[in-house]
């Protein structure tokens, strides 16, 4: 129920990871790094390389889960404890981004009214998803690949007759708001986590590193790629133009003859949005379960939905408030849970876990 | 388990039927929104006030769309505006589908983007909307009359078009090219000037001369009185031409000068996406001084700006095909069929003529501080140092040099 | 029709095992006390040396003059058999046994055989002389094809088991037969090639269905509900087919067949849902052309689903994604509709269900006049009459006319379509991307006998992927699909010294 193949974590962070970077970032990243936007991420894209190469090493070492690797360093209660930290961890980071996807959805796919009724069905997938399991991530990543290349080709392709790539120029303009914008965005830099809550569920094979490495530089090319291009479409005025998937393509498209195609794409790639905003979910509802066998899949589910739900219901019409806390004090949380913590699970002991079970071939 | 997503299904979907067939929760459909296609912005008479004009789309059965004006003057922001149309229509007003953005002749004096910003800060109009000025009060430009009967709005964005920019004729921009523009390091910018003049035959009927229109229309209220009127569905006695052959140069979000049309062609030929152009040239063929129409097949064209000895150079690269369209004078029909080689001497007068247009923008640009060939932002880019050094004086120092050849299209 | 809760004990397997003995008429009481309907006829005659001999048959499907010629007659002229072995001698009969199990005989019997009782000799010979009536085979109407063979399966499970034979003539090709339904006793083939199938998702076949207990198999869905893993699911998890040719091909690519008797619609496991976007034609087909025509498909169904939800989306929550010019025209016919958008398209989804439903189950001659009213009713007056407009009239009938692209999903599709609808309408246009995800994770989710339903996508089986939305050429598909796990898995090999045209080129 929980094993997933290489390759779909390999189609995770090609066909998935680049989406979460592609709403609000590439506006707000400009407020700090100006013109230098495409450094600035490439400075959080080699960091969160850095944590996964670890990760991966680890998972080479050892076929136990993250939480099985505690429980043989620290001993049941610590573990639990330890564990349940990287729980809520895991929904503090996706609350920012479940908040981001409301503020995207109201923006772009309402015009006149919107309610409070318009978002939360989303818990109700979520809630869904989150009990089927792990298997799940992976099938989506297998579907969501194709779909978020074609999507993001398309309208990547729409907005190229109208790029001015100087605009990016002239490098290292934006100084210390290069690193600046390091700090801001660390909370869509938490991906490099997932690869830890995916030990003991996939089986190293050869060439690993290669392959995870080519297609996480693919993810991050594609945003970096998006970032230059945005840029280089809207100049000073990007920090303006939030919800970026939503206005690259709108130059080329609006009044023509066929309207706003583009939002054919959009919305492609908002369902992607979507299925790669509930897999931090999947994780904290497989670790409850983890945690206390006892709880089923729909408890699980219930309680980690249920637990956003009710955040995202409190912070209704605060979003300006959380993308400020966020900004600037997430990245004290994200250094330590997504990239320290990460980094020394390299210590952990890696005893053999004592289950036999085959990673199956789909 | 079987029970239980049964009973979350068949909940879900009492939910979802309850609220589909009671579903009118504040929904703004398609028959309650009014589609704003144009705005016009002017100068209110109260100082910081704006007056806004907003061109409303009619559907028409037999006709497909008409349009009418709704006036609302003296207010603070456009959102105001918007309430305000809103109040008086009762429909709720939608920007989504606005095309055109008039700012009436006395707001260049002020910084447009006072009343701009509403449309960059909320992405309710689309960034490839048309902007331009005009010599009249918007207001008056929204109701001229087009020969052919059509919606103002539609009238005004076809002189406007991308296909005008292509002819050189015009200097189009949109919306979001004139905000990056403004927001750049050179803070500099350019539109078309719409001229809405009374076509010769009919000039009796004189600009803005709309039966709809005069009769609501109110000024001076300070509560913001209003006023409406149709707009170019009017053709029973007046139509007039719109000219937008001129174009504004803006420094700071003000205008600071104006190009003639001829400098317009030759701006365009020389920076934006014009591929072909139609010029007049005067030329001594034979002995003898005639006035050429020819069109020229912009082939390759190139700015580019290099610091020479601490002065910023800017180098023009032209390279064109020309064809001799017509003349003001009859000639024999082998000197005719001798046309299709174009003289030498028209091609040089050709080059002469841009040579000299260009020149004088520089020196416009110069005076008025306006960035028109982007000069600030490339050295910005480019030579960093020299930017920080010199920005103040940059413009006033820049040396043109010109590479402008025209060849026979034959 | 559901037979579940059918009181009627008449059980057989229940009653004591009884077996036949030596005397007739006591035999005959035996199973007449069984047997009691009034269409059990018995016929008796007498052997040279007057002993008498009773045949018990049912009217309407035995062959009565197999019955005369080749049993009766035989016997009449030749002293009385000394044991039933020495019968069947003399009864030139392909299909005979020796049964001395009452319950049995009577199982035969009611399955049209024919039990011939002598007297003297214990247990009776069950003689296969069933003649049933049924339908000539011909192209099925459910998938038509301009190139390609024209055969279809009928009713009768014999004939079907024959039209499947014709096809693949090996030694590996297996019917393995089952019974299902208390009271109907349907015969059921499992059809597999040994060496191809996976036999342990053949034994799970069986014993799925081993664990229903039925009144009666009315028709294969009935078996095919047995075998889905999610019977609540909107989606069928079982293939279905009336073409032998499809059925054949679908066997030797490993996988499971079932032929139920009485039902014209065979079944395949596990099920894929691309199967659904492959023609019968695709086949016969250049490679470009059946892969433009399954993206096609896709193209449709996804028409049909969205389009109507999209549509009311649009003009309720963002109308912005309808072009300028297209919104004029809309407004304008929708200036007087005294319904919302959403309502609007419900009640003419509803009603072309309505027309959908009506069509089918009338009568031909009355289907076309009803195809008459429905396009003046709701083409004509009710736009003239104000209660719906043009464009939602147009959007249904494209919607209506896409599903159709993809037969095999119609019913699904036109449910998918209202709640989609019902979506769009209460939450909007994030409303709809929420249902496909919903739908998405279900389908991601469901599996057919361990195979998962939307492989070779996903999971991604890249071998799969030249017959699925895209179709190699014939040349390419040299392996059965992975997805089956079959042990054998090549099905075209090149032999050698014969070189391809194409490979020459």
């Amino acid at each position: 129920m929980n094993k997933i193949k290489l390759r779909q974590i390999c189609f995770l962070f090609i066909g998935m990871m680049p989406i979460t970077k592609l709403l609000m970032y590439p506006s707000i990243l400009p407020y700090y790094a100006k013109n230098d936007v495409v450094l600035s991420a490439a400075i959080n894209f080699i960091l969160q390389g850095i944590v996964i190469g670890f990760v991966l090493w680890l998972s080479k070492k050892t076929d136990c889960t993250f939480f099985q690797l505690l429980q043989n360093t620290f001993g049941k209660i610590i573990a639990t404890i330890i564990y349940i930290i990287f729980i809520l961890f895991l929904l503090f980071s996706s609350f920012m981004l479940i908040t981001e996807q409301k503020a995207f959805v109201i923006n772009t796919l309402y015009e006149n009214t919107h309610t409070y009724f318009n978002f939360m069905p989303f818990f109700i997938v979520s809630f869904f998803a989150c009990s089927k399991g792990l298997k799940t991530i992976g099938r989506v990543a297998d579907l969501c690949m194709p779909i978020f290349l074609f999507a993001f080709i398309a309208i990547i392709g729409l907005s190229l007759s109208n790029i001015n790539f100087s605009s990016i120029l002239p490098i290292g303009g934006g100084k210390l708001g290069i690193f600046k914008g390091n700090l801001i965005s660390s909370c869509w830099y938490t991906d490099c986590l997932y690869p830890l809550f995916f030990l003991g569920h996939f089986q190293y094979e050869k060439k690993s590193f290669l392959k995870i490495g080519i297609s996480y530089g693919i993810g991050a090319i594609c945003v970096m790629l998006f970032l230059a291009i945005y840029y280089g479409l809207y100049g000073d005025i990007t920090i303006l133009r939030q919800n970026s998937i939503a206005h690259i393509a709108k130059f080329t498209t609006a009044f023509t003859s066929i309207g706003r195609v583009d939002y054919v794409f959009v919305f492609t790639l908002t369902l992607v949005h979507v299925f790669y905003t509930i897999v931090p979910l999947q994780f904290a509802s497989n670790g409850l379960i983890e945690l206390f066998p006892k709880c089923n899949n729909i408890l699980a589910s219930a309680i980690i939905n249920f637990v956003i739900l009710l955040f995202i219901w409190m912070f209704t019409y605060d979003f300006s408030s959380i993308q400020i806390f966020y900004s600037q004090y997430f990245w004290i949380f994200a250094s330590i849970f997504a990239y320290i913590l990460p980094i020394c699970a390299i210590f952990l002991k890696k005893e053999r876990s004592t289950t036999d079970e085959k990673v199956l071939d789909v | 388990m079987k029970k239980f997503w049964m009973f979350s299904f068949i909940a879900i979907i009492g939910l979802l039927l309850l609220l589909f067939f009671t579903n009118d929760f504040g929904l703004m459909d398609i028959q309650k929104t009014s589609f704003i296609i144009a705005v016009g912005i002017d100068k209110g008479q109260e100082e910081g006030k704006f007056d806004v004009t907003a061109q409303i789309a009619v559907p028409d059965q037999a006709d497909g769309v008409k349009a009418s004006n709704v006036y609302v003057d003296n207010i603070l922001t456009f959102g105001d505006a918007i309430a305000k149309i809103n109040l008086k229509t009762g429909w709720y007003p939608s920007l989504v589908h606005c095309r055109l953005i008039v700012l009436g002749k006395d707001i260049l004096t002020t910084n447009v983007f006072d009343g701009l910003n509403y449309f960059l800060e909320k992405d309710i109009v689309e960034d490839s909307c048309l902007i331009s000025t005009s010599n009249q009060k918007a207001s008056e430009t929204l109701k001229a009359q087009s020969p052919i009967g059509e919606v103002t709005a539609n009238a005004i964005t076809k002189v406007l078009s991308s296909e005008a920019q292509k002819t050189g004729s015009v200097s189009v921009n949109t919306l979001r090219e004139f905000a990056k523009a403004y927001y750049s390091t050179a803070k500099s910018g350019y539109l078309p000037t719409l001229d809405v003049r009374a076509e010769a035959d009919n000039s009796s009927g004189g600009s803005g001369s709309n039966t709809g229109g005069s009769g609501n229309s109110s000024s001076g209220g300070s509560g913001g009185g209003s006023g409406g009127g149709s707009a170019g569905s009017n053709s029973e006695n007046s139509a007039d031409i719109i000219d937008a052959s001129q174009t504004d140069l803006f420094y700071d979000g003000k205008q600071v000068g104006r190009l003639n049309s001829e400098q317009t062609l030759a701006f365009n030929i020389a920076k934006t996406k014009t591929h072909y152009a139609f010029a007049n040239v005067d030329a001594v063929i034979d002995g003898e001084l005639a006035n050429y129409e020819i069109k020229i097949n912009i082939v390759k064209k190139d700015i580019s700006v290099r610091m020479e000895n601490g002065v910023p150079v800017l180098h023009f690269k032209i390279r064109g095909r020309v064809s001799i369209e017509d003349s003001n004078k009859s000639t024999s029909i082998v000197q005719t069929a001798k046309n299709s080689i174009v003289p030498d001497a028209i091609l040089k007068n050709m080059e002469d003529k841009i040579n000299k247009n260009l020149t004088e923008i520089v020196k416009i640009s110069g005076q008025t501080n306006c960035d028109i060939f982007e000069v600030i932002d490339s050295i910005h880019k480019r030579y960093y140092d020299k930017y920080q050094a010199e920005y103040g004086t940059l413009l006033q120092n820049i040396r043109p040099v010109f590479d402008i050849k025209f060849l026979t299209s034959h | 029709m559901i037979f579940y809760e059918c009181t009627q004990d008449n059980d057989m397997k229940n009653e004591t095992k009884k077996t036949l003995g030596k005397k007739l008429k006591e035999n005959l009481q035996s199973i007449l006390e069984i047997l009691t309907a009034e269409d059990i006829l018995t016929y008796q005659f007498y052997t040279k040396d007057n002993v008498l001999c009773t045949a018990i048959y049912i009217d309407q499907i035995t062959d009565k003059e197999l019955l005369g010629s080749l049993i009766a007659k035989p016997l009449s002229l030749i002293d009385a058999p000394t044991t039933l072995e020495d019968a069947m001698k003399e009864l030139y009969f392909p299909e005979n046994s020796c049964e001395e199990d009452v319950t049995t005989i009577c199982n035969k019997i009611l399955a049209g055989n024919v039990a011939l009782l002598i007297d003297n000799l214990q247990g009776a010979i069950v003689l296969g002389a069933k003649k049933i009536s049924s339908r000539s085979v011909a192209e099925p109407p459910t998938s038509m094809t301009i190139k390609g063979p024209r055969e279809g399966f009928i009713e009768d499970i014999k004939i079907n088991m024959g039209l499947v034979r014709k096809r693949l003539k090996t030694a590996q090709l297996q019917f393995d037969m089952i019974q299902c339904g208390k009271q109907s006793q349907t015969s059921i083939a499992v059809v597999y090639l040994s060496g191809i199938a996976n036999k342990k998702i053949v034994q799970q076949v069986k014993d799925k269905i081993a664990s229903y207990e039925i009144d009666e198999v009315v028709d294969s869905s009935y078996i095919g509900k047995f075998l889905t893993a999610r019977p609540l699911s909107l989606f069928k998890q079982v293939g279905t087919t009336e073409k032998p040719d499809i059925f054949c091909a679908k066997i030797l690519e490993g996988r499971i067949g079932l032929i139920v008797d009485g039902s014209p619609i065979v079944l395949t496991v596990p099920y894929l849902i691309a199967e659904d976007f492959q023609g019968p034609q695709d086949y016969f087909a250049s490679p470009y052309r059946a892969t433009v025509s399954r993206f096609i498909r896709l193209f449709a169904i996804l028409i049909s689903l969205l389009l109507p939800a999209y549509y009311v989306a649009a003009q309720l929550f963002k109308l912005q994604l309808i072009p300028f010019g297209l919104l004029m025209t809309i407004s304008a016919s929708t200036k007087n509709i005294p319904l919302s958008p959403s309502i609007e398209l419900f009640f003419l989804l509803v009603i072309l269900e309505i027309l959908l439903e009506a069509s089918i189950l009338m009568p031909k001659q009355v289907s076309l006049a009803l195809s008459v009213i429905g396009a003046l009713v709701l083409g004509d007056t009710a736009v003239k009459a104000g209660i719906v407009s043009t464009p939602a009239i147009i959007i249904v009938a494209i919607s209506g006319i896409s599903a159709y692209a993809v037969p095999e999903l119609v019913g699904t599709s036109s449910i998918i379509r209202i709640i989609l609808l019902v979506l769009a309408g209460s939450i909007g246009t994030f409303g709809i991307l929420l249902g496909i995800a919903l739908i998405l994770y279900a389908l991601l989710t469901m599996e057919s006998f361990g195979t998962p339903l939307l492989a070779p996508f996903a999971p991604l089986v890249k071998k799969d992927l030249k017959d699925s939305l895209f179709k190699a050429d014939l040349f390419d598909l040299k392996e059965r699909p992975a997805v089956f796990k079959s042990k054998n898995k090549k099905r075209l090999l090149q032999k050698k010294g014969v070189e391809n045209e194409q490979d020459k080129t």
